[in-house]
């Protein structure tokens, strides 16, 4: 996740995000959807991608995939899989690439299965497409029921259809499809966005013990600070198609350094005490039309003439801990919001 | 004193015919008082009948068995100007905000209609002076979403406008079924604040209906946890979340994605639900309860109280008086508001 730093050994990234730019053609121009996210990740991690809605998060996963439709097109940057480029890869390359090593779970998940395949042939589907020499029947089975095992679901169900299943195990078997080639890379798109607390706790921690079981790298994409929390490893914040700040779970949940990440975790309710529930005051830009220097600028509390000018740098302002803000160098830390600001930021 | 909405002993059944019956809800109760203005929750999964028990609270469907009734009228057999009055004290949110809006008209047009509907002004002048206003009250600019389309407007600007319209007729209810589940963190809050504000500045109940423990237990005084068509535990919020007694609430708090990395989810044993295909003519969670015992499977538990301010339906904690179901307002804590934060005037 962190910048190549020569003197410390490391393990090699399985996933680097480079400058990824995607853009989305409009009447009105340009939208900058992702503009310029670079990330990184080895093997095991597990990042969490957070942002509300249009601030670029599921056209990321998208793009990852190389899976970004017209009117959307990625205009720049690298997605380098092991060192190899996904975005310059020649189709058949490409296809080779998908689902066995980055593979994603999309997002509503229950509606990418087809509906008229029993489970077991929507499974062999994308394995016989990776090893289109001949497999014995037997074999595929017992595959299939280890690959449903493993995401704790009965081999029975490698019969049936998908209407057959209840959402949280429609879910598993998305799971399962996913993972059958054992990929390095899982991007998961909001994948329990539909379900239950109880499912969605069920469905999560099963992508948690398949990942680790694989070893493989996450790049979870959501917009619940709570499932990041219990979740991610690392946590990148998404606003208006940027990265604002990308840090430890903990820390940045404890001690967020940019602003919009914290007044994000300020609106956010909890079990434990009943508190003043406050919202970000104003509305996130769009895209067509963003404000000169830092996007967030017009929430801001802390905004000075600085902002309004120059669009901030992701940078590390701590080992390990990436913001992109003009506080920083100067501070050390988030400083308090200033008292007028916290009445004015209340609810309105 | 006749509470002013008042569910009585409910059953909702969907479906007709011989077999392919589902029961939505069954044997509910609940009012909603006219002396205190409260926020009750109510919380369920999909499928616990949650949306059902709102439709029915608005008179958009009727009940199977039992009754609605609005200060002390059975909403199933107003005349006409009654359920005028039934309507204007008794007012929804629903929880698409896109959804609800003509697409067609500007989003004006959804405040203008109320007021001309129950003729609460009385010159074209006034309609827009009140219309203004209303959008003002919810932290909104006139000039920014009045005179606009509902798809130039984001999703939480839309559901705002959705709260000052009950701002505008002011109702003594307001039952707002998921009203966040659609609306971003940052911008959920300060719908929820705007609802916590009508409630206390306007005397307005709310009903306030969700699948998220944690927004409930937030704005809510009291809660009633459903699963599958019946009430599993009710009572005030701090004895509910806090030392819940019913296995489902239980297990509902305990899968709540707290944003706190030092307390994830525990990899405890969770009975699935696929798992077991033993029917159940007793407590409906049974086939999912780690504690099901024998009597559980056969004999539907009563709703017992527990506590002075709780009552569950599990057979683990029925040593306390069994409630009958009208009597479930007992367990509901008074509203405390004299000691309720003031909040800052809308800017």
């Amino acid at each position: 996740m962190i910048p190549a730093n020569p003197t410390v050994e490391r393990a090699p990234d399985v996933l680097r995000v480079e400058d990824l730019k995607v853009y989305y053609e409009t009447s009105k121009g340009h939208a900058k959807a992702v503009d310029g996210v670079s990330f990184s990740l080895r093997p095991g991690e597990r990042l969490g991608l957070i942002g509300e809605s249009g601030s670029g998060k599921t056209t990321i996963a998208m793009a990852l995939m190389r899976l970004t439709h017209p009117p959307g097109r990625i205009v720049g940057g690298r997605v380098l899989l092991d060192g190899r480029d996904l975005l310059a890869m020649r189709e058949r390359e490409l296809r080779r690439a998908r689902l066995k090593e980055i593979a994603l779970v999309p997002q509503g998940a229950m509606n990418s299965l087809n509906p008229v395949m029993r489970i077991s042939d929507q499974i062999i589907d994308g394995v016989m497409a990776h090893e289109p020499d001949r497999h014995p029947r037997m074999e595929l089975e017992r595959r299939v029921a280890r690959l449903l095992e493993r995401v704790g679901l009965e081999s029975s169900v490698a019969g049936r259809y998908p209407h057959e299943l209840s959402g949280g195990m429609k879910q598993r078997a998305v799971l399962a499809i996913a993972t059958s080639l054992d990929p390095k890379v899982i991007i998961a798109d909001e994948p329990t966005s539909a379900l239950d607390v109880v499912v969605q706790r069920q469905v999560m921690l099963t992508l948690g013990r398949v990942q680790e079981g694989l070893g493989a790298a996450v790049v979870l994409v959501g917009h619940d600070m709570g499932l990041m929390a219990q979740f991610a490893d690392l946590v990148g914040v998404m606003y208006a198609g940027k990265l604002v700040e990308v840090g430890p779970v903990e820390q940045l949940l404890t001690e967020p350094r940019h602003p919009y990440t914290r007044l994000l975790i300020d609106s956010l309710p909890a079990l434990d005490e009943k508190r003043e529930l406050r919202g970000i005051p104003g509305l996130p830009p769009t895209l067509v039309d963003m404000p000169a220097g830092c996007a967030f600028n017009p929430r801001c509390p802390y905004q000075h003439l600085r902002c309004r000018t120059e669009t901030p740098e992701l940078w590390e302002v701590d080992p390990h801990r990436q913001v992109a803000c003009h506080l920083y160098p100067e501070h050390s830390a988030l400083p308090a919001i200033p008292d007028k600001q916290i009445r004015e930021g209340a609810i309105p | 004193m006749t509470p002013l909405l008042e569910v009585r002993n409910v059953r909702k059944v969907f479906g007709g015919g011989k077999s392919d019956t589902t029961v939505a809800l069954e044997g509910v109760s609940f009012s909603v008082s006219s002396e205190h203005p409260s926020i009750t929750g109510i919380v369920g999964e999909s499928g616990s009948g949650k949306t059902t028990l709102a439709r029915l609270m608005l008179g958009i469907i009727g009940p199977t068995h039992g009754y609605l009734f609005h200060r002390g009228r059975d909403v199933a057999a107003m005349s006409r100007r009654e359920r005028r009055e039934f309507r204007l004290e008794v007012q929804p949110i629903f929880q698409d905000p896109f959804d609800v809006f003509n697409p067609f008209y500007h989003v004006d047009h959804a405040l203008a209609v109320p007021i001309r509907h129950f003729k609460l002004a009385d010159s074209r002048r006034e309609v827009q002076r009140m219309v203004a206003e209303a959008v003002e009250a919810v932290g909104l600019r006139p000039s920014e979403t009045l005179g606009r389309y509902p798809h130039q407007l984001s999703g939480g600007q839309c559901q705002r406008i959705m709260v000052a319209r009950a701002f505008l007729i002011q109702p003594r209810v307001i039952v707002a079924d998921e009203p966040v589940s659609m609306i971003d963190a940052s911008l959920r809050a300060t719908i929820l604040g705007s609802l916590q504000r009508l409630n206390r500045e306007l005397a307005i109940s709310v009903v306030y209906i969700t699948h998220d423990l944690m927004t409930a237990y937030q704005i809510c005084e009291n809660i009633i946890v459903f699963y599958r068509g019946s009430i599993v535990e009710a009572g005030s919020v701090e004895r509910v979340i806090r030392s819940p007694k019913h296995p489902y609430t239980q297990l509902l708090i305990s899968s709540t994605p707290l944003p706190d990395p030092k307390r994830r989810w525990g990899e405890d044993a969770i009975v699935e639900e696929e798992s077991t295909r033993r029917s159940t003519s007793g407590c409906k969670f049974a086939p999912r309860c780690p504690s099901a015992h024998e009597p559980c499977w056969t004999t539907v538990p009563s709703l017992c109280r527990t506590d002075a301010d709780r009552a569950a339906a599990c057979f683990l904690c029925s040593d306390g008086p069994v409630l009958e179901n009208e009597e479930i307002n007992q367990v509901f804590a008074p509203p405390q508001a004299e000691n309720a934060p003031t909040l800052p005037e809308a800017n």
